[in-house]
């Protein structure tokens, strides 16, 4: 089970890694191509949109994997073992319903765009579900990868262990 | 429920969850979809859960910040900062101290070529912190330095940080990352000349000071790098500031320069491409989808903040009190300390900024870029305080000596001094910030 959400995870990372080429690739050509004929790839734009819209999305269980996500551990390291798994818990329990809410809404979203072929208007006329339905798909295995992460917090919540350090407090920017 | 009562609750729940370890990005999307729901019903909340996630992400300005992360990662394995430091410790290493200032550069260097603080801090630290401890420095505060230094990366262009304050408020983004250069030089040249200060008075120093006595080995050459850094640099600052390309553009073919120079490394010294290539490519996808995971989760969260009518009513609050407008905008800016104390900096800028903005630009007419700046120089120095120092964390667990965060820490307020010195002089002369992007066509 764990191993199979962590393939799935590093699977899709594998697609948002290729996005992020494609992406660099397909805003050179354009570039290029205006210096050169003059003219822009038609349809680049609007594919480059929904490559972002892939990478944000297909990366995000591997971020989730890789504790990538910034947190606060102020309170919850100076806490005792059992009460910082417990209130763990419960901000992972909050965390996963608003994500299965997104998900849901979102599926149905690019249900929506699939059956009535949206599309985004530009020199082209490209279709956005794929797009729309990378979204459902990233937090799908999003989800699977923090119910893991759930479970791992009951077993310490239960026999009362410390959580191994992690690089929690991370970040960009 | 009254609306002053909901936005309360709205802020606690944000709090709470931030307080037991949620991911940032996802307490602001909990706490924005629960205030939605109080506020203007469950359909709303459920719309705006099925169209924010693709509206946030699905934009062609947003591609800047992909591209800027991919760049950074890729000339991680340039030898970029490697090069740039051979060549600034050969030059500083008969003066005392000189070994931070060499490090401060290549920071400054790296930083032109990358967009990310923490990833500068982790490139250049692994590569000085050992050669300043062989100086005589201690390990805190040779720490110390890089976690100080590293945070040019987000003024310094490219800079994700200008990015998003492009994104957010609709100013050029382009004029916005030409506004940071001349600051990020001044901020390099005031922490060198502050180090070498401090090395005078013996600040910093564990062991004597062993600048040309016993000097370590100094390797020759190094011109590579900096020519590389040089090449980088060229295209993208370049491209942006001839107006030959947008900001878009320039990051996709510096990304895309930066690949080239790492296909011919590879192919002079016979290493293998994949794991390389791919590894900066999965990375960077990862750390995208870490930073719009907080873009999504702001979106939702301001989405609330505008139907609750926060900003009206923020803007008409602080200007009620009727301060100097220059006050006004000092106690607007100082009051990024507390919150850099404890969230990152792209929480920071995506809550702030659709409040602060309208007020001092909008109402009371100040430089749009100024004050991006300025707010940068706030979150550079959210990167080094106090509990949460996303820089001095990274820095931390690179020193010889146990105990390194606390280390860190208690060497780094020397930089907060300086970081302040810096923000002063910013302040007092706007004409430092605006005089370069007013030169581009």
């Amino acid at each position: 089970m764990r191993l199979t959400v962590r393939w799935i995870a590093a699977l899709l990372a594998v697609a948002a890694a290729l996005s992020v080429l494609a992406m660099m690739g397909m805003t050179s050509a354009d570039v290029a191509s205006r210096w050169i004929t003059g003219r822009s790839i038609p349809g680049a734009q609007e594919v480059t949109e929904s490559l972002m819209v892939a990478i944000v999305y297909l990366g995000m269980a591997y971020a989730l994997c890789r504790r990538e996500h910034v947190s606060v551990a102020l309170l919850t390291s100076r806490l005792p073992a059992r009460p910082a798994a417990a209130l763990r818990l419960l901000g992972m329990i909050v965390m996963i319903a608003v994500i299965t809410w997104m998900t849901w809404r979102t599926g149905q979203e690019a249900l929506r765009s699939f059956q009535i072929g949206e599309v985004r208007f530009g020199l082209l006329q490209v279709p956005i579900w794929p797009a729309r339905l990378t979204i459902p798909v990233g937090l799908t295995a999003f989800l699977m990868q923090a119910l893991l992460d759930l479970y791992d917090q009951y077993v310490l919540f239960r026999e009362g262990r410390k959580e191994p350090p992690s690089g929690a407090e991370r970040g960009f920017a | 429920m009254e609306v002053g009562l909901i936005i309360l609750l709205v802020f606690v729940v944000l709090l709470v969850l931030l307080a037991i370890e949620v991911p940032v990005a996802f307490c602001l999307a909990a706490s924005g979809t629960f205030g939605l729901m109080l506020l203007r019903g469950q359909n709303v909340a459920g719309a705006t859960l099925a169209s924010v996630p693709y509206q946030a992400a699905a934009s062609f300005t947003m591609t800047v910040v992909p591209m800027f992360i991919l760049m950074g990662m890729l000339a991680m394995h340039a030898n970029i900062a490697e090069d740039l430091f051979r060549i600034t410790n050969r030059i500083f290493r008969r003066v005392t101290g000189g070994v931070a200032v060499a490090t401060v550069i290549t920071c400054a260097g790296f930083s032109a070529v990358c967009g990310s603080s923490v990833a500068t801090a982790a490139t250049v630290g692994r590569l000085t912190i050992a050669e300043m401890e062989k100086y005589g420095f201690s390990s805190g505060f040779a720490a110390a330095v890089v976690a100080s230094a590293g945070t040019l990366g987000v003024l310094i262009p490219p800079s994700i940080a200008l990015v998003l304050f492009g994104i957010i408020t609709n100013e050029s983004i382009g004029k916005l990352l030409i506004a940071g250069i001349i600051p990020g030089i001044l901020s390099a040249v005031i922490m060198g000349v502050g180090i070498l200060v401090f090395a005078r008075m013996g600040v910093g120093f564990d062991r004597k000071a062993t600048a040309a006595s016993s000097t370590p080995v100094v390797q020759a050459g190094g011109y590579g790098g900096v020519m590389r850094l040089a090449v980088l640099f060229a295209i993208v600052i370049g491209g942006i500031y001839s107006g030959l390309i947008t900001a878009t553009e320039a990051a996709a073919i510096g990304a895309l320069a930066a690949l080239v120079m790492l296909l011919m490394r590879i192919l002079s010294e016979r290493m293998s491409l994949w794991p390389t290539l791919f590894g900066a490519l999965r990375e960077s996808a990862s750390v995208t989808s870490m930073v719009f995971a907080i873009i999504v989760g702001s979106s939702i969260f301001s989405y609330f903040i505008v139907s609750a009518g926060v900003p009206t009513a923020f803007s008409n609050w602080v200007l009620g009190f009727e301060l100097p407008p220059l006050l006004l905008v000092l106690l607007l800016l100082l009051s990024l300390i507390p919150l850099g104390m404890f969230l990152d900096g792209v929480s920071i800028l995506l809550i702030t900024v659709p409040l602060f903005y309208p007020v001092v630009v909008g109402e009371l007419g100040y430089d749009g870029l100024w004050y991006a700046i300025l707010t940068v120089k706030m979150i550079e120095l959210g990167l080094i305080t106090p509990p949460v120092g996303v820089n001095a964390f990274i820095v931390s667990s690179m020193v010889r000596d146990r105990g390194g965060l606390e280390m860190v820490f208690r060497n780094i307020w020397a930089f907060i001094i300086l970081d302040l010195i810096i923000f002063a002089v910013l302040f007092a002369f706007p004409g430092i910030v605006s005089w370069l992007p007013g030169q581009v066509r």
